[in-house]
């Protein structure tokens, strides 16, 4: 099995099988476009993800390298919050800084299993909350002035109870 | 972006807006956007967009002919099977009132259920007076922040007296207090003809105003009367002149807080009319004043029997495909037999394989069927220019429910199912088996987008 090997922002050097770094379109986009050759010694540059988190992207890659590639009609399908697999769930309970990290990094290599499970595990986190819980548990200055406040609330009364 | 260095870490608002955006399209329609718009300026931003584009895109499909049933995973609940039922959405949960179980039965039970954690909660009401009995088609209508109006309905009942069944429509109005879960009775029978086919028609809230449309005959020809109740005094109703109008069939429709619109079939020719109202300066005592609108594409009328919601700019009219509105069991044994003639038929009804509702009978002579219901098909009106310009028009467009089969009870009041007005979506409410083998749940939430 051939590997390449990807270089953090920091400076450290990932050895990876192909197929688990292809689950990333801009890895395999750079190899298939750019003539990369898989022998190459050289290794990738990705100056927009660091050690730990590329460390924690591959970890997800590796997992998921035998999954079936997802289905295109994506449009037509109930976006659900409740459909991650046990291990996505497990994986995904880290700090919010890392979580983000992982969002960013997930969009910049193209991994849409990855940035759809990390997308939903936040949106879990904003279910059920009132507007200060979720200030409180994002840590979001609210920048409404008090009358700006009291407008948006009025407008949005009608999905409040009780 | 945290890199070498310093450690920063990363807040949820250092995401870019696009990333916000997807995480947001997660969130439900039904109160979690509308509480992400209170958190700060941007989050505000964002999620106004996201609803944005979930309404563009419900009217994109609806004008493409492209509304698809949603079909992700079990959208089953578990409530008690039965039809004729009311319902409506209030802010996140929706809420269903009675309902025929079966002949002669009926529920008065209400329930609860969460859009956005899909958790099912039978309401323990209370009530001052009396809470309302056992009925199907009813009206439950979403009135202010913490109330509901429950209004019409038949009751049926069977006495151990009279072998045929005893039917009487309910013209009382009630108002369920959504935080106290009480009953009010808001008006009482006013001493009317109670038949059944004086039942309310149809019925909307505009403002503070109920209005009820009720069928009549007049000099042998069958007329539409809209009466109206004002919500705010619970004293004299009568007071507000009802309006008749010498048509077959109408729908109310409320447009906004000030506007009501009347959607009805012409006498004799394929074709509606429509009329506004505008209640501002509208008081009691003085008569209702009505406007003409011009309808485009005007060639076809409401299909009679018909439901009817309407979901941002537009109506969506949701009728049985011909043939398929299947009564009594004679009919449905009738369709069966013919079924099991055709060349490409199976032995086993084509429907389906599992059996659901229990308590209905006689549904088909396929034993395990409870399928050989009504397939649906809709018209679409679009009705965005009705106040600014007074001109509506339909769009054409004929979705095909394959897979999506309902039953009927009765042909003056079609409610196999019921279509609710959703957050850029149609929400319907039925019960019919799941196509999922292991489930159990009786009762199915589609969503139509």
């Amino acid at each position: 099995m051939p590997n390449i090997k990807l270089q953090s922002s920091d400076g450290e050097v990932f050895d990876v099988d192909v197929d688990v770094a292809k689950q990333s379109i801009t890895i395999k986009t750079m190899l298939e476009d750019l003539g990369m050759d898989e022998d190459d010694d050289e290794a990738i540059p990705l100056p927009n993800v660091n050690s730990a988190i590329l460390g924690k992207v591959l970890e997800w890659c590796q997992f998921h390298k035998d999954d079936p590639p997802p289905p295109e009609d994506e449009e037509n399908r109930e976006k659900r919050t409740d459909d991650l697999c046990g291990f996505d769930i497990d994986f995904l309970k880290v700090d919010q800084g890392t979580l983000f990290e992982l969002i960013l990094a997930a969009n910049y290599l193209d991994i849409k299993g990855l940035l759809d499970a990390s997308c939903k595990t936040v949106a879990n986190m904003i279910k059920g909350k009132t507007p200060e819980e979720i200030r409180k548990t994002f840590n979001i200055k609210n920048d409404f002035t008090p009358a700006e406040e009291e407008q948006v609330r009025k407008e949005n009364s009608w999905c409040e109870e009780k | 972006m945290a890199s070498s260095g310093c450690k920063v870490v990363l807040n949820i608002n250092d995401l870019p807006t696009e990333l916000l955006h997807s995480i947001f399209t997660y969130l439900s329609l039904y109160g979690q956007l509308q509480t992400s718009m209170q958190v700060c300026h941007r989050w505000k931003a964002i999620a106004e967009d996201v609803l944005k584009g979930r309404e563009e895109l419900f009217s994109c499909r609806l004008r493409e002919n492209r509304l698809s049933f949603n079909t992700a995973g079990c959208p089953y609940i578990s409530i008690p099977a039965r039809s004729d039922h009311a319902c409506c959405i209030h802010g996140k949960h929706l809420y269903i009132f009675g309902g025929f179980k079966n002949e002669g039965q009926a529920y008065n039970d209400l329930w609860k259920v969460d859009l956005i954690f899909r958790e099912v909660e039978r309401v323990q009401t209370t009530s001052k007076e009396r809470g309302p009995s056992p009925r199907g088609y009813a009206f439950l209508l979403p009135y202010d922040a913490n109330s509901l109006i429950l209004c019409g309905g038949i009751v049926e009942t069977k006495t151990p007296f009279a072998p045929t069944m005893y039917q009487r429509a309910a013209d009382e109005v009630f108002k369920f207090d959504i935080k106290s879960n009480t009953w009010t009775l808001f008006k009482t029978n006013q001493g009317t003809s109670n038949q059944p086919e004086n039942a309310i028609y149809d019925c909307c809230i505009v403002g503070r105003y109920l209005f009820a449309c009720y069928k009549k005959k007049e000099e042998g020809q069958l007329c539409c009367q809209i009466q109206v109740i004002n919500l705010s005094h619970s004293s004299n109703v009568a007071c507000i002149p009802a309006e008749t109008f010498r048509v077959p069939e109408m729908k109310l429709f409320s447009l906004d807080d000030f506007h009501l619109l009347v959607i009805a079939n012409h006498l004799t020719k394929r074709e509606c009319s429509a009329y506004l109202l505008d209640i501002r300066g509208f008081e009691e005592g003085t008569s209702l004043k009505w406007r003409d609108l011009e309808i485009l594409n005007n060639d076809k009328c409401l299909p009679n029997p018909c439901q009817a919601c309407k979901v941002g700019d537009h109506i969506v009219v949701f009728y049985p495909k011909e043939g398929t509105l299947l009564i009594n069991a004679q009919q449905r044994v009738f369709a069966a037999k013919n079924y099991s003639r055709s060349p490409t038929a199976h032995k086993h009804c084509p429907h389906c394989t599992q059996a659901v509702h229990a308590s209905w009978k006689g549904r088909c002579i396929f034993k395990d069927c409870d399928r050989l219901g009504t397939a649906l098909q809709t018209a679409v009106m679009d009705v965005s220019c009705a106040v600014t310009s007074g001109v509506i028009k339909w769009v054409n467009s004929h979705i095909e429910f394959s897979g999506s089969t309902y039953f009927s009870r009765g042909q003056t009041h079609f409610r196999p199912f019921h279509a609710i007005s959703g957050m850029a979506q149609v929400v319907i409410l039925g019960w019919k088996p799941c196509p999922q083998k292991d489930c159990k749940h009786p009762c199915s939430i589609d969503v139509l987008r």
